[in-house]
């Protein structure tokens, strides 16, 4: 047979060729760029408050409303802190938080999609009109709601946002499993007796996943703009922290003589919205059958 | 041992107010191949779709080996879903994508049971030479073959477990013509050396003259005939048989014209 000299171009493992495509010759410009400033947006939050030029908490009167300069290059705050400083400081506090929202929705969200989709359609209608119970609060309000409850402090602020995000995921990845469940490939584990277990784990959960790996990345930019929303309104990690919108909040006030306070960190969490974004949108053209043609 | 062995007795199936099978009996007898043939929506799919529990029946009865379905036990239904296998039409969406073509072929003795992995790569290994595959193909994913190819796999998958009785569900009809031959040839190899017990759904009735014995001819749900097929063919008992047996082309322009113009006056006396 030919097949034996068939090319495997595409033959690569999902990550893989994900990475060559964003890298190689053929992936779009902007998908690099958005890549790239993903990896280095996860680079600062990492390591972001190891690398501040300044102290990002010492109060120095004596430097304060400084604009942007070769001292501070992004100008100080009304009590002489190092924006630039606290922009990183407060990186793990934006992005990493973010993250691990996402992270947690979306592992409560699919296990939970999991057990509906393969329970009888009884329990399953129940299942998911108690997720679009939670679904129908606006996840501001449940957000706010919730810190109030459990007191204002960045784990709070992550049970209550990831609160409001695991219903969207548990939604939107039940809706394609049950898609996914009814292809003949399932169908034929299931006429060869497969467990339902092994059903799930082997052949409806890897097969639905590229769609909630989209739905993640691209949750991660709502959730940035909603947690800064969240601290801009005081409900996020207490002060001094430097959380985005916090500092965005402290800025407000010399908003017409001090710009820089605010502006940067507006800046920083559009920049990552945008990034997140873009790198959602860029994997689900990877995966989208239409404009997959080696895969 | 008996020779009927699976036994399928009034059959019914609705989906909402459309009656997709009505009273639907017949018998598989062992060791033939029996045609199940009918236009698309006489039910024929549903019927086999019933037969591997993919479909709930509405009402009737389907008994392996004399047991009936929805009473046997765990024991006796592993024994089914092992004994019984089947063969999708479509053989770009029967294969896991995500699946090499060696997982693909394990999955069926994984579930089945009592196989080492030696046994499970020895079984393959044989089939897949047996069958006209290479062994360095077993790494590759279905994405990479072929559609003739593909239902190779799905027959291969198939036979790993020795089932007594496989379900083909179309098998050929979404391949290429050039491809549909070998995969039948295959398919009636396998039969005969495995003394394989076939129900062989199709519309197609050329490709059922040449693979089946029997037939039974399904039309809006409900067994229009049965019958052997050499009898079926030269002497058809229902009109509807009839009619399908004109739909197929002959391979001869001077027979076909002919054939088409008495078509036409009968189509036009019965007006």
């Amino acid at each position: 047979m030919s097949v034996e000299k068939m090319p495997l171009r595409g033959d690569m493992s999902g990550f893989a060729a994900a990475w060559r495509k964003l890298f190689g010759f053929g992936g779009p410009v902007v998908d690099r760029i958005a890549v790239a400033l993903v990896c280095l947006l996860l680079l600062v939050s990492i390591f972001g408050p190891w690398l501040t030029p300044h102290d990002p908490y010492t109060i120095n009167p004596l430097a304060g409303l400084e604009p942007p300069g070769a001292a501070y290059w992004l100008g100080t705050d009304d009590v002489g802190r190092d924006v630039f400083s606290r922009l990183l400081a407060g990186a793990p506090l934006t992005i990493l938080a973010a993250a691990s929202v996402v992270v947690l929705a979306t592992v409560i969200g699919v296990f939970v999609a999991s057990i509906a989709a393969l329970s009888p359609r009884w329990l399953d209608d129940i299942i998911m009109r108690i997720t679009e119970i939670f679904l129908s609060i606006p996840s501001l309000v449940l957000a706010l709601g919730l810190t109030a409850v459990l007191g204002s402090s960045l784990t709070s602020i992550i049970i209550a946002m990831v609160a409001a995000l695991w219903p969207g995921t548990a939604r939107v990845t039940r809706n394609i499993l049950r898609e996914t469940m009814t292809s003949a490939y399932v169908e034929a584990a299931q006429v060869m007796g497969v467990s339902r277990m092994r059903l799930m784990l082997r052949h409806a959960l890897p097969n639905s996943m590229d769609a909630v790996y989209v739905l993640a990345s691209m949750e991660v930019s709502g959730c940035i703009v909603m947690m800064a929303g969240l601290s801009f309104l005081g409900v996020g990690a207490p002060p001094p922290s430097a959380d985005w919108g916090s500092m965005i909040a402290q800025g407000q006030e010399f908003i017409t003589t001090a710009w820089w306070i605010s502006l940067f960190p507006g800046l920083a969490i559009t920049i990552a919205a945008v990034a997140f974004g873009l790198v959602g949108d860029a994997i689900r053209r990877l995966n989208d059958p239409t404009l997959r043609a080696s895969r | 041992m008996s020779s009927q062995l699976i036994e399928v007795s009034g059959l019914t199936k609705r989906f909402g107010a459309m009656l997709a099978l009505n009273d639907v009996s017949f018998e598989l007898r062992a060791g033939e191949v029996l045609g199940l043939v009918g236009e698309s929506g006489s039910g024929k799919s549903t019927a086999i779709r019933c037969m591997v529990g993919l479909e709930k029946p509405s009402g009737g009865r389907i008994a392996y080996d004399g047991v009936d379905l929805s009473a046997a036990t765990r024991e006796q239904m592993r024994r089914y879903r092992r004994d019984v296998q089947m063969i999708f039409q479509d053989p770009y969406s029967s294969l896991d994508p995500r699946m090499t073509v060696m997982q693909i072929l394990e999955e069926p003795m994984l579930v089945a049971g009592g196989y080492t992995a030696a046994a499970r790569r020895e079984r393959v290994l044989y089939l897949i030479h047996r069958l006209g595959l290479h062994q360095e193909h077993l790494s590759r994913y279905p994405r990479h073959f072929s559609g003739g190819q593909r239902q190779r796999i799905a027959i291969i998958r198939a036979l790993t477990v020795e089932p007594r009785v496989l379900l083909c569900d179309e098998p050929v009809s979404a391949l290429d013509v050039s491809v549909q031959a070998q995969v039948l040839n295959l398919l009636k190899d396998m039969q005969k050396e495995l003394g394989l017990t076939i129900l062989f759904v199709a519309h197609d009735l050329a490709v059922v003259k040449y693979l089946c014995t029997r037939i039974v001819v399904l039309r809006r749900g409900v067994v229009e005939e049965t019958g052997d097929v050499a009898q079926v063919y030269s002497a058809p008992k229902a009109a509807y048989t009839r009619e399908l047996l004109d739909a197929v082309a002959v391979p001869d322009p001077q027979v076909e014209r002919e054939r088409r113009a008495a078509r036409l006056t009968r189509l036009a006396a019965a007006r």
